[in-house]
């Protein structure tokens, strides 16, 4: 017990004499949540638009009227002539291009229903499918108007069905209580993952001073958990540090039970130490380390439905998240922040971590005693 | 000159192909990339999973359920009896949005001009709670145009240029190109430079009568090269897999590329500057160079969205232009005089950090 808790002081020592090292470990979480948090979870409004005007008409003003009132894109121009919609979208002025055709209200008195044509610079396909949403949406709702005030002049009856929309948990649909806590999924990971593989690969490759460690009376246990424990209490901290970061600067507090949520994250952070040992034990210089962990990393954060929902994936590449920590773990972040969900909602995910993490973390440390024995 | 210099470029050849793993790494991580972007970036959503929770039980209220049923997009997965049910089912992710037809729907949909019903979103994920308003809007509305068809006015008619059909891999993968360019660039350039700085090869090889510009251009050189073959391999790759188009000039794209990395082994020098241990060097180069080129460059995210300061920021970062290049010509196949800007931002920017990098290291060097 006094050898491990030496270990465990000898690990902190080396970590915070480094002054590079204390920057990267309290500089990132802040650098991540701030730039890459707002750069991500900005929704796409202010799409750069263009309304093409041919019709000049007391109708199609009021549309542009309607249009121009919206948050979600910016009317940057009002070109006159057809060819100019093409023009603009050729040299990525815009994004969006709505050309209303002349005769538009003429045509609509006589129902002839007048098409309204939106030009889409798809470069960005979600982008350009969400501001198409976007453009219909607004176009729909004044020509429902349109249509109500018709038929009350023809006497035609018509049956409408308003949906009444109540959204929970996130009523603005804002993104940013979907994205930053996702960001500190990143965070904890690259900390617990990224440092332990090179704490081992630095002693046990490029200076062998594990070899001279295990010469000393100290278990092979002992080792391990010296190892494991420093590492685990930084992604304590580090997540500490990120739901306060999140608090301050984001205004989001976790819907759900605190103690609960470190639990889980405790559960999780053995699968993330334990890989971080196996690749150590794969491993022989720091560089090659990096790099494996990299390609790891990668994979898992393409594979969580970070960014990418996890639904639409083809069948084979799906059945590759079930061995995916991040997976889980981000699926409880986000429940736990969003909905307040609690350990008795998500036993199946911490059960899954569980397993992965118990075997990960078995095969690393029987790769270890192989490697040094 | 030149056989000090070729001498420089196979030493750190031979390191390169010393180290098999590193290698494969960088073949392998691009074509993983690749291949789950590819495969995995289907903006469109489809299969949401909603539940009908039917209190009215008329022909009317089944006839609106069935046009949820029909439509494309969603899956009525169930039925429960209670609204009070829903929040249990969010939680347990097992549907998306629950549709609730209150009693009376029919004779209001009958007698009144408009009836109603409740649509329950879970937001917690606001790219399927947009998708669920639109469609459901879209199903509501079509069920209105359905009854007094002539009544809606006009029309809307959308034509998407550059990427017709919307594909994911077409808007994806050139952008990955940039994220992987800037990653192989000035990752490995500054990792091998502070390598020797750490181990104290740098200085007997600047002492010795090598110039320190021709160490840097021989350390740089195979890097260069690596990394325009994983390019071209890339794009030959995505070709073959996804049939992504290639229009546009390729040699505007090879010649615009080369500013590209020149940029990318700017910020890696600068790096290896500042950096005294590898460990140092990696996690500043994956603050300074991944994280930038994936999130502050309009790969995925747009810029035009984000914050003004953060709008500010992208501005130094290189692949923000090379995404506009890149797409621009593969998509658009855009003339040079088009992109005129975005080439001389770049080659601002690669001079700028070439020249700040030079002037630290003459620093290091003189102390």
């Amino acid at each position: 017990m006094r050898r491990l808790s030496f270990l465990i002081r000898k690990e902190f020592i080396q970590v915070f004499r480094s002054r590079p090292m204390l920057g990267i470990i309290f500089g990132m979480p802040l650098i991540q949540l701030i730039i890459i948090g707002f750069a991500i979870s900005g929704d796409v409004e202010h799409v750069p638009s263009a309304v093409i005007d041919l019709d000049n008409s007391v109708k199609s003003r009021a549309l542009v009227e309607k249009l121009s009132n919206s948050r979600y894109i910016d009317i940057l121009y009002r070109p006159r002539g057809s060819r100019a919609a093409e023009n603009l979208l050729g040299r990525g002025e815009v994004i969006l291009a709505v050309t209303i055709p002349s005769g538009f209200e003429r045509d609509m008195a006589r129902g002839e229903h007048p098409a309204i044509f939106i030009e889409a610079d798809a470069q960005n396909t979600n982008v350009a499918l969400t501001g198409v949403g976007y453009v219909t949406r607004i176009i729909r709702s004044w020509a429902v108007g349109q249509s109500k005030h018709f038929s009350q002049q023809n006497d035609i009856r018509i049956h409408t069905i308003n949906t009444d929309i109540a959204t929970w948990y996130n009523p603005s649909l804002k993104s940013i209580y979907f994205m930053v806590p996702a960001v500190m999924v990143i965070l904890v990971t690259v900390i617990t993952m990224l440092l332990t593989a090179l704490a081992i690969v630095r002693e046990r490759g490029e200076n062998n001073s594990l070899e001279q460690l295990m010469v000393t009376p100290i278990s092979r246990l002992e080792l391990i958990l010296g190892k494991t424990i420093p590492f685990g209490i930084l992604g304590m901290v580090e997540l500490t540090l990120a739901i306060i970061l999140i608090r301050v600067v984001y205004g989001i507090t976790i819907a759900g039970n605190l103690p609960e949520f470190y639990l889980m994250s405790g559960v999780f952070m053995i699968s993330s130490i334990g890989i971080g040992i196996f690749i150590s034990t794969v491993t022989t210089t720091q560089q090659q380390a990096l790099f494996t962990t990299w390609f790891v990393l990668v994979f898992c954060l393409l594979m969580c439905g970070f960014f990418l929902p996890l639904d639409n994936m083809p069948r084979t590449l799906y059945q590759f998240t079930y061995i995916n920590p991040l997976r889980y773990y981000m699926t409880i972040v986000r429940e736990v922040f969003i909905k307040g969900a609690g350990i008795s909602d998500l036993w199946v995910q911490t059960l899954a971590l569980l397993a992965i993490g118990c075997s990960v973390l078995g095969v690393a440390v029987a790769r270890f005693r192989k490697n040094i024995g | 000159m030149l056989k000090r210099l070729l001498a420089i470029i196979k030493k750190e050849a031979r390191h390169i192909f010393r180290d098999p793993r590193t290698l494969s790494i960088v073949i392998a991580m691009p074509i993983m990339m690749v291949l789950i972007y590819g495969y995995a970036l289907e903006m469109d959503l489809t299969d949401i999973r909603i539940a009908v929770i039917d209190q009215d039980r008329t022909p009317d209220s089944r006839w609106l359920t069935e046009r949820f049923e029909a439509s494309e997009y969603f899956d009525v997965v169930l039925r429960p009896e209670r609204v009070s049910d829903v929040h249990g089912l969010f939680i347990d992710r097992k549907i998306h949005a629950a549709l609730v037809i209150p009693p009376g729907f029919a004779r209001a949909y009958t007698n009144l001009p408009s009836a109603a019903v409740q649509l329950l979103v879970d937001g917690s994920d606001p790219t399927y709670g947009n998708a669920v308003i639109n469609y459901t809007t879209a199903v509501t509305a079509n069920a209105v145009t359905v009854s007094v068809e002539d009544v809606f006015p006009l029309e809307i008619r959308n034509r998407f240029h550059y990427n017709q059909s919307l594909e994911g891999s077409h808007f994806v993968i050139p952008g990955l190109v940039a994220v992987i360019l800037m990653m192989i660039c000035a990752l490995l350039t500054s990792i091998t430079i502070t390598r020797e700085k750490e181990s104290g090869t740098l200085d007997v090889v600047l002492v010795s009568p090598i110039r320190p510009g021709e160490v840097i251009i021989g350390k740089t050189i195979p890097y260069i090269l690596l990394s325009l073959v994983d390019a071209v391999f890339i794009l030959v790759f995505a070709k073959i897999v996804f049939d992504i188009p290639l229009r546009g000039d390729l040699t505007l794209l090879l010649g615009l590329t080369i500013l590209y990395i020149y940029c990318a082994l700017g910020i890696g020098l600068l790096i290896s500057s500042i950096a005294a241990t590898q460990q140092v060097a990696m996690m500043a180069a994956l603050v300074a160079t991944i994280l930038p080129s994936m999130v502050l460059s309009g790969f995925i995210f747009p810029i035009f969205s984000m914050p003004l300061p953060i709008r500010i920021i992208t501005h130094i970062v290189p692949a923000r232009y090379y995404m506009e290049i890149i797409r621009g010509i593969l998509l658009k196949s855009s003339p040079l005089s088009m992109l005129l800007h975005q080439a001389a931002a770049l080659g601002f920017l690669g001079t700028f950090y070439l020249i700040v990098a030079t002037i630290r290291f003459q620093k290091g060097r003189t102390t």
